[in-house]
């Protein structure tokens, strides 16, 4: 295990380019002015044993409303905790970079983000999250720093669930808020040249995203390595594996799968 | 009669030949080929713009212009910054015909304004590579190196160039 991750950290600092398009966390660099992304994704969750006992899918939308703010809209839906199949989740995230230093082939920028979620799931876990399972906000700081041969961004952010959340919470006298961390590295491994926006790009990535709750007693430390391909400068094509590395709260399942789709639209409409 | 025709034709060619002759980006902040496209794009959107020529690697694009457009400089550099990056360096080719300078270094063309900073000569002559000064048109590094030029006085609309 050790071994793996020195290796893949000396890869990602022997890279030639960098690249922060980030699967599991966001970059403090926002998408272009006027510009359109739709993300949907799959993920399945693995139980001790293995077999797949939850199904989650996610749609996106995002926005570049303007050079700085960014906002996203995102529903979750499938058959969680052995509900039918329906609507779990609905969120609504902005992002505003307040700090750009741009170098020729380098850049380090700054941007808070909040976010609020609503969930019709009754939690079952210690976990806090406003990807499905929680009614809630969120608000934080991400620093990005990209040095051409590295691409480093770091996440860190308060989290408290609120609502029939914070009710069952409560009851099951779980905490009701927590810090969230993450330190996220990308590397471009094709084309070693690029010449045309119609090169495949493949990207690969390593994340390590965790979570303190409140009282700071139980915590998780997750590590997910990904691929990415990118067609045509426009659709991405990302795979993730997410597992613990450290865990010490019941959770939803100790692994998890990641399948997803991203489609850009560029210049959506004019000024 | 067909001569006097086909000389009207070529002066009438010469005459709506833009004096932008085109420009040369280097956009900055960047590594990545998505990212890349974000700005050929924002670039090629603008309503003078005729054609981009870009090589992803050295994150360089070349724009030529509509005829009889005027290209606006600093809406080009704005385009940069929308998509999410800044301008390393902008440079435009510039044919000039006799074109007289004044004792400020200032001169206009085509109804755009410049402002020599550096060496200006009385008269501008043939084609004239202008690199544009400025925070938005140069890499801070760049911009520290260049001595503090006195802009007070000149119009917020005056680009200010040195000859390359």
């Amino acid at each position: 295990m050790k071994n793996q991750l020195f290796f893949l950290l000396l890869l990602l600092v022997s890279s030639i380019h960098a690249q922060e398009l980030y699967i599991n966390t966001e970059p403090a660099s926002n998408m272009p002015a006027r510009s359109l992304a739709i993300k949907q994704s799959v993920k399945f969750f693995s139980a001790s044993n293995g077999a797949i006992n939850n199904t989650r899918y996610a749609t996106e939308l995002m926005l570049g409303a303007n050079k700085n703010l960014m906002l996203h809209a995102a529903a979750t839906y499938g058959t969680i905790n052995n509900t039918p199949f329906g609507l779990e989740s609905i969120r609504a995230y902005g992002k505003y970079r307040f700090f750009s230093a741009d170098g020729m082939y380098s850049h380090f920028r700054m941007a808070a983000f909040a976010e609020i979620a609503h969930s019709n799931t009754k939690p079952m876990y210690q976990e806090l999250s406003l990807q499905g399972d929680h009614s809630g906000m969120q608000a934080g700081l991400v620093f990005t720093q990209l040095l051409h041969k590295l691409a480093v961004s770091s996440t860190v952010s308060y989290l408290s669930v609120n609502g029939i959340s914070k009710n069952h919470q409560l009851q099951m006298g779980y905490s009701t808020a927590a810090v969230n961390y993450s330190l996220s590295f990308g590397h471009l491994i094709f084309p070693k040249k690029y010449t045309s926006y119609n090169q495949t790009n493949f990207n690969i990535y390593a994340e390590f995203l965790g979570q303190t709750l409140k009282g700071g007693q139980k915590s998780y430390l997750d590590f997910t390595p990904g691929l990415q391909l990118i067609f045509n400068s426009k659709i991405k094509l990302n795979v993730s594996h997410r597992y613990a590395l450290h865990s010490s709260m019941t959770r939803m399942a100790p692994t998890s799968w990641m399948i997803g789709g991203e489609w850009l639209f560029l210049n959506i409409y004019k000024k | 009669m067909k001569k006097v025709f086909v000389f009207i034709c070529c002066l009438c060619a010469l005459t709506s030949q833009a004096q932008v002759q085109k420009v040369n980006l280097q956009a900055s902040g960047l590594t990545c080929a998505m990212c890349s496209k974000a700005i050929y794009k924002a670039v090629t959107a603008l309503s003078f713009v005729d054609t981009v020529t870009v090589d992803i690697e050295a994150s360089t694009y070349e724009l030529r212009f509509k005829k009889e457009a005027t290209p606006m400089f600093d809406q080009i550099a704005k385009a940069v910054v929308d998509a999410g990056f800044s301008v390393a360096k902008l440079s435009a080719d510039i044919k000039f015909d006799k074109q007289a300078v004044d004792k400020n270094g200032e001169t206009e063309l085509d109804g755009i304004r410049y402002k020599i900073v550096a060496n200006a000569p009385g008269i501008l002559q043939g084609t004239k590579k202008m690199q544009f000064v400025g925070k938005p048109y140069m890499l801070p590094k760049d911009f520290k190196k260049i001595a503090q030029v006195n802009t007070t006085g000149i119009d917020a609309k005056t680009y200010l160039v040195m000859i390359k």
